[in-house]
């Protein structure tokens, strides 16, 4: 929206207008009524809460003259529902975060999005990052919130109690180690596939490895060229989980166990190593955090161990959105992405704990908790690669349930590769692929 | 004359046709328009933005999904295995439940009770209890050398322990109409019998169980259509898992339509539509021939 001088200048006097009001405790409802108005939809979590309260507070002081009110929403297939209903419907709110990747491009961006692609903000992105919001050349989103890492987190006290010094560097040390821990009277993986989500970790976080072994995977697994099932690198995540289910290196009830019952344990000590997204810190309280380390999730080569990440949400302005509202959305995505918008980020969840994947941010202060200096040593060494789904839109929904298969012995690592190319297919076929 | 006469009789005999016409069309708009359109959308490939055409495409990658077998092969283990054990046990809770005996009220609600306690809550209450090292069920099985990941957790044990919760839930129903069943038959057969002299097997064999036919044809019909399209006990206690062991034809549909494949789930319900149709349709047919050669 442009402002004529006169329009401008009663804008200005009803911002200070608005300012005495706040004084006084009172706002009379002409002058609210000349603020604009935006609503965005973001996660429900007490955290995210937390979180997404600090940055509208921050961004409402800067701006006094846009209004942000905080819809929420839940998570997981639910959630992706809800907001594909809300888009094909227009009823989307004026802003909204959603994943990044793979899923982003099941809500037909093109169609349902407004392009983002030259806003000032988007020179403040890392360029890893676009990709994973970008359809072609268009670019659809600005971050929100913190990379993840996939890999393993591990109890310190145990790692010490078994005489281990340093975080294995290859897969065939890791399994040593976790042999000697296993030994030492603890469970050496945390499996908890009772939420079988969490069993896709080996296959999802070796991605970094697949890459380095088969620089053009991507291409050809989105062209239907590369299959899991024939290529070793590839086939290599599966067998992690055949393998450590071969040898007992699992809790005994790993079938049933929960996502909470492996953050727990591995904080205690009862599993020395569990395999996850770095999100967990955030969960932890202060002493928790110190008891625990992060490490990528290793491979083949010893001199290139690097992390798999995990891309950020990020933030979505439908096309539904118009006017002067367009114009208020467009400056919040603009904050969010900037220093003050990361730094409200990190007053809103209290803490420091990752890095976000904007250039213009607060470095990391001394002391931060040992998961959180080893991530952002992961990020800062430059090997890093996204996950799989960040990089190309297919996905295959059962995923899940088929690493469960492997990791419970009901079928091969080969077999479950085999199964989960299958499975993918009519993610590709619902998504118009070419080649499939 | 008899023109008029037929015609005379045949108004007394039906009410007119527009005293259908509520009901007509309650039913096509609830019941007949959605099931056509289920039709229509199981050949589209449906993103909730836009839709392909795409004839019979979902119903072949529906019967290549590598699942699709083991699912059915668990629907049918789960429906005739609860239909088979909701009609013996129904029957003999009944028989004692029919007994002179103390506290007979009293067991009778007890036996009905779990039927009106929320699936889901007697999935989760279950789940819980069969949960390894805490759960008091898993704890007092471990006795008898159950292993340690426990009933759910074991690929070869999951559907059953899910089978065994779902006939707790469901046998008092089957009591409730066995009961009914028995108290229909005239006290007269039993006085005869008396006099004969019989057994109490015999009374049991040839008089009972004949004549609860028509008890026992319902409870096989209801159970088995609610066992071949069961799924909110099953997502409740084991989501399908571990990997795909206790996975059933519903919640494997309901997966795709999570996962947003709308058209390929609606093919899924389509298939399932009529597998029940084939089953059951016969199955009826079937039992109430007999129940016509028995009267």
């Amino acid at each position: 929206m442009k402002l004529g001088r006169f329009q401008r200048g009663a804008a200005l006097t009803v911002a200070g207008a608005s300012v005495l009001g706040l004084a006084f405790g009172a706002v009379a409802p002409a002058q609210a009524a000349s603020k604009t108005t935006i609503t965005w939809l973001t996660d429900n979590t007490a955290s995210a809460v937390k979180i997404a309260n600090a940055t509208v507070a921050a961004f409402q002081k800067a701006n006094p003259g846009i209004k942000v009110v905080i819809h929420t929403r839940g998570s997981g297939s639910d959630a992706d529902n809800l907001v594909k209903t809300k888009l094909a419907t227009g009823n989307m709110e004026n802003v909204f975060n959603y994943n990044s990747g793979a899923l982003l491009q099941a809500i037909n961006p093109t169609k349902t999005l407004v392009d983002l692609t030259t806003e000032k903000f988007q020179k403040n992105v890392y360029d890893s990052f676009k990709p994973a919001v970008s359809v072609g050349k268009k670019i659809f989103g600005g971050p929100w919130g913190t990379a993840m890492g996939g890999g393993l987190y591990y109890n310190l006290a145990d790692f010490k109690a078994a005489g281990i010094t340093s975080t294995p560097k290859t897969w065939a040390e890791l399994i040593t180690d976790a042999k000697k821990l296993k030994a030492g009277g603890v469970d050496a993986i945390c499996g908890t596939f009772g939420d079988s989500w969490t069993d896709q970790l080996f296959v999802l976080a070796d991605f970094y490895n697949v890459h380095a072994a088969v620089p053009n995977f991507v291409a050809q697994y989105t062209a239907n060229k590369a299959k899991y099932a024939n290529i070793p690198a590839a086939l290599a995540g599966f067998q992690h989980l055949e393998e450590t289910y071969k040898l007992g290196l699992y809790n005994s009830d790993a079938a049933t166990a929960k996502f909470q019952d492996g953050v727990d344990r591995v904080v205690s000590g009862k599993c020395a190593m569990y395999p996850m997204l770095t999100f967990v810190t955030a969960g932890l309280t202060a002493d928790q955090m110190d008891k625990v380390g992060f490490m990528a999730q290793p491979g083949t080569d010893a001199k290139n161990v690097g992390l798999t990440t995990w891309m950020p949400m990020a933030m979505y302005i439908p096309k539904s959105t118009k006017g002067a509202q367009l114009t208020a959305a467009k400056k919040f995505v603009d904050f969010i992405v900037s220093k003050k918008g990361t730094d409200a980020y990190n007053v809103g969840q209290g803490a420091y704990l990752a890095p976000f994947v904007t250039v213009d941010q607060s470095p990391a202060p001394a002391g931060v908790p040992q998961a959180t200096a080893d991530l952002a040593a992961l990020v800062k060494s430059g090997k890093t690669y996204p996950a799989l789904e960040f990089v190309s839109p297919i996905k295959g929904p059962n995923l899940l349930g088929i690493t469960v298969q492997v990791s419970t012995g009901q079928v091969t690592a080969a077999q479950g590769a085999a199964l989960y190319d299958q499975d993918v297919v009519a993610q590709a076929q619902q998504l118009g692929l070419k080649g499939w | 004359m008899s023109k008029k006469n037929s015609l005379m009789r045949s108004r007394l005999r039906t009410y007119p046709m527009w005293f259908a016409i509520p009901l007509a069309i309650v039913f096509l708009t609830l019941y007949v328009a959605p099931t056509m359109t289920a039709f229509y959308y199981a050949m589209q490939r449906w993103t909730l933005f836009d839709t392909t055409f795409i004839w019979f495409d979902n119903y072949k990658l529906f019967f290549q999904d590598p699942f699709l077998l083991g699912g059915v092969v668990h629907t049918f283990i789960y429906a005739f295995l609860t239909s088979g054990l909701k009609v013996i046990l129904g029957m003999f809770f009944g028989i004692i439940l029919m007994s002179n005996m103390r506290f007979r009220g009293l067991l009778r609600n007890i036996v009905f009770f779990p039927v009106l306690v929320s699936t889901i809550g007697v999935g989760l209450t279950f789940s819980s209890l069969m949960k390894p090292n805490v759960g008091l069920l898993d704890e007092a099985l471990k006795v008898f050398g159950l292993p340690p990941e426990g009933l759910l957790g074991n690929v070869n044990s999951a559907l059953y322990a899910v089978i065994a919760v779902d006939v707790w839930k469901g046998v008092g129903l089957a009591t409730v109409i066995f009961i009914a069943g028995m108290a229909a038959i005239p006290t007269e057969y039993y006085e005869a019998a008396k006099v004969d002299g019989v057994t109490s097997w015999q009374n049991f064999r040839h008089i009972v169980f004949p004549l609860l036919r028509p008890a026992t044809n319902t409870v096989i019909i209801l159970s088995l259509i609610g066992g071949l399209r069961s799924f909110d006990l099953i997502w409740a206690m084991t989501g399908g898992g571990p990997g795909f062991a206790s996975d059933v034809l519903a919640s494997l549909v309901f997966k795709k339509y999570q996962a947003g494949f709308f058209g390929l789930s609606t093919a899924g319900n389509v298939i399932m539509f009529f597998l029940i149709i084939v089953i059951v349709l016969p199955l009826q047919r079937y039992l109430q021939k007999k129940e016509r050669e028995l009267s």
